[in-house]
């Protein structure tokens, strides 16, 4: 009952008229820069971030809660319509989301967006309100192998993203597994697969891989195929039907409670819940042969697994003071330049402005709607420009994006590699996703493996084995992976059945 | 999946490519054990031992198991890879012409060429094109959001 008042208590401070203006802006300059390739939430909010020094320390942080959200927002739609994933977290949406708009279904995938992006956003506040204290109490108990046990987790994923052979979806993972290591190693220092090369030094980054493998390989695909425009044919209807809405409900709502689980844990990548929401939808669906060809429901899961770990970042960040994401920092820092400690004093000593904050992102989750569903219309609309105007905007968007991750020409060109690459993938039909999975996970797993041994009494791996909750994930997943494994060998049976069948 | 069944001939070019990069992380491995602090059970060899086995044994596999889902490639005409290759130098000409021309005049050539390779326009229009197009990324890029290209000989 207090939790309710001082929540309606936050609601009249926010929803004041310029709280309200604040938010809104918030919202659409997050959207606006989460859009451009290469810059995520974590840019978003740092670039914007001097706008805000103008404002009460309130209304700064309502601010900044409304560039995050609209950021992470505006990344999925360059995923959707051009196949630049724009960060990590919309990887997994390019996989289905691209596939519509290439269908003439760029409206629906966009408007399904938004709409899993509330759900889930709506969902990640309700927990915020009621069980930030005692959630954020409970992922403390997540440590290294916990979180080492999650990556491997994550990695069974593999199994079933690695396309028609499960072979070439391992080899495939093998090399991104193997390419993550190039830099300077974690423990000696020592350069890694460098070669004498120092621009490898620096490591090969994640962003311009991708964009190199989804956009840049889609580019010259398209070029040989003399695609008339992204979408081929019409477009179809640019609001979803009422079938997609009842098709994407139960994913968006699964897809929210597993991002909104996953993001209580701090440093639990938003790329790594977008996967395991996509994969965890495909195994649960009626017609998993459809994902990766244009599947709804591979649309909204990842989207909203992506905003209810935005959301249920702000549990540990308000609670506990530690920030879950790079994103969170920022705005941790942003929080310390305006003399709020977070942690658990916070809640006691600034209660009104907590409880305020809350109550506008219930705000700004609905502000993203409004704000989203109506340019659906427009968005949608790109797809119909003639290709040889998008191929050149988008070309020099992703030479941009690349660019613009770590202000490195070399990036540009890891982008023109691996686009090259990613064409020969999607030639030979070897499978992506895999390889972009491994390369993600690798450094997140040794970084984890290696805290934990250094844990570890004993100095062996036998800690992942005696920590209940690691001890858990493990045995999960190799329950997935035999499960993953059997689903594969059947569908690999039946497939050179019709292929026999059909000689 | 058929063992010794007929394999295809990329998918033996990929696990030989396989079995090369693994060894040469297993190489790559061996030269790192010898930076482990002493009494340390793991170091940054072990995860490179793992994707070099992984790469190893996955590579083995794909020299000898037939494989699935592969269907016929169908490689571009004569024309088409000509776009594809003219654009992959304009794409690289980017990266050598920016530190000397800045952003704003190497967009401008990079874009205008890929209206007219691509696209097919005249230069006329390529030009119109690419001029309003680099003057929109200008502003967004360099002017509002401040990412620090290089600026080149000519200071833009």
């Amino acid at each position: 009952m207090d939790v309710i008042n001082q929540l309606l208590g936050g609601f009249g401070n926010a929803l004041s008229p310029s709280n309200l203006a604040v938010a809104f802006i918030g919202v659409f300059l997050g959207t606006l820069v989460g859009v451009l390739p290469g810059l995520g939430p974590t840019s978003a909010l740092a670039i914007l971030l001097p706008l805000t020094a103008v404002l009460s320390p309130t209304t700064a942080i309502i601010m900044m809660a409304g560039i995050y959200y609209g950021a992470m927002y505006g990344g999925s739609t360059t995923a959707i319509l051009l196949n630049i994933p724009g960060e990590v977290a919309s990887v997994a949406t390019t996989l289905d989301g691209y596939a519509m708009a290439k269908q003439g279904r760029a409206g629906p995938a966009l408007a399904v967006s938004a709409i899993g992006s509330f759900v889930a956003g709506t969902f990640g506040v309700i927990g915020l309100t009621f069980f930030a204290p005692l959630l954020a109490e409970q992922a403390l108990r997540f440590g290294p192998p916990e979180y080492a046990a999650l990556i491997v987790l994550a990695l069974t994923i593999m199994v079933s993203l690695s396309g028609p052979s499960l072979i070439r979806g391992l080899a495939a993972g093998g090399f991104g597994f193997v390419i993550a290591m190039v830099g300077i190693s974690n423990m000696s220092t020592e350069p890694r697969l460098t070669f004498g090369f120092m621009e490898l030094g620096g490591g090969v980054d994640l962003i311009s891989v991708a964009i190199g493998m989804f956009a840049v390989a889609e580019i010259i695909l398209a070029i040989e195929e003399s695609r008339k425009a992204v979408a081929i044919g019409k477009i179809g209807r640019l609001f979803p039907s009422r079938k997609d809405l009842k098709q994407s409900a139960p994913a968006m709502c699964r897809g929210g409670v597993i991002g909104f689980i996953m993001g209580l844990l701090p440093g639990c990548s938003p790329g790594l819940t977008t996967f395991l929401a996509y994969d965890i939808e495909k195994k649960v669906s009626r017609h998993p042969e459809q994902f990766g060809k244009g599947a709804i429901e591979g649309v909204a899961a990842p989207e909203s697994a992506n905003n209810g770990t935005s959301s249920a970042g702000f549990i540990p960040l308000f609670a506990l003071g530690i920030p879950a994401s790079p994103p969170l920092a920022v705005l941790l820092g942003g929080l310390m330049i305006y003399g709020l400690q977070p942690g658990p004093m916070l809640f006691q000593q600034h209660s009104e402005f907590v409880w305020t904050v809350i109550a506008s992102m219930y705000i700004g989750n609905i502000m993203l709607l409004v704000l989203n569903l109506p340019l659906v219309g427009i968005w949608a609309r790109l797809t119909t420009v003639p290709f040889g105007v998008m191929a050149p905007i988008i070309l020099v968007l992703c030479i941009i994006g690349s660019y613009s991750v770590r202000n490195s020409l070399f990036d540009v060109f890891i982008t023109f590699l691996f686009g090259v690459l990613g064409y020969f993938f999607r030639k030979f039909n070897w499978p992506i996703v895999p390889f972009v999975l491994a390369f993600m996970l690798e450094p997140m797993l040794e970084e984890t493996y290696i805290q934990s041994i250094n844990m570890a009494i004993s100095g062996t791996p036998v800690i992942f084995f005696t920590r209940p909750i690691s001890l858990t994930l493990i045995i999960l997943a190799l329950a997935l992976l035999v499960v993953s494994v059997r689903i594969k060998r059947r569908d690999e049976i039946r497939s050179s059945m019709g292929a026999d069948s059909e000689a | 999946m058929v063992i010794l069944g007929k394999v295809q001939f990329i998918d033996r070019v990929a696990g030989v490519f396989a079995i090369v990069v693994g060894t040469i992380c297993l190489v790559e491995a061996r030269r790192l054990y010898q930076y482990r602090l002493p009494g340390v059970l793991l170091g940054d060899d072990t995860f490179l031992t793992f994707g070099g086995i992984w790469l190893l044994l996955a590579g083995l596999l794909m020299l000898f198991v037939s494989l699935p889902g592969m269907s016929p490639v169908v490689w571009p005409n004569r024309e088409k890879i000509l776009v594809i290759v003219k654009t992959s130098i304009v794409f690289l000409l980017f990266v050598f012409l920016i530190p000397y021309l800045g952003f704003a005049i190497t967009t401008f050539a990079v874009s205008t060429s890929f209206f007219f390779i691509i696209g097919r326009y005249s230069w006329y229009k390529s030009l119109a094109i690419a001029f309003l197009f680099t003057l929109c990324c200008y502003v967004i890029f360099t002017v509002w959001i401040y990412i620090p290209f290089p600026r080149g000989l000519f200071g833009i």
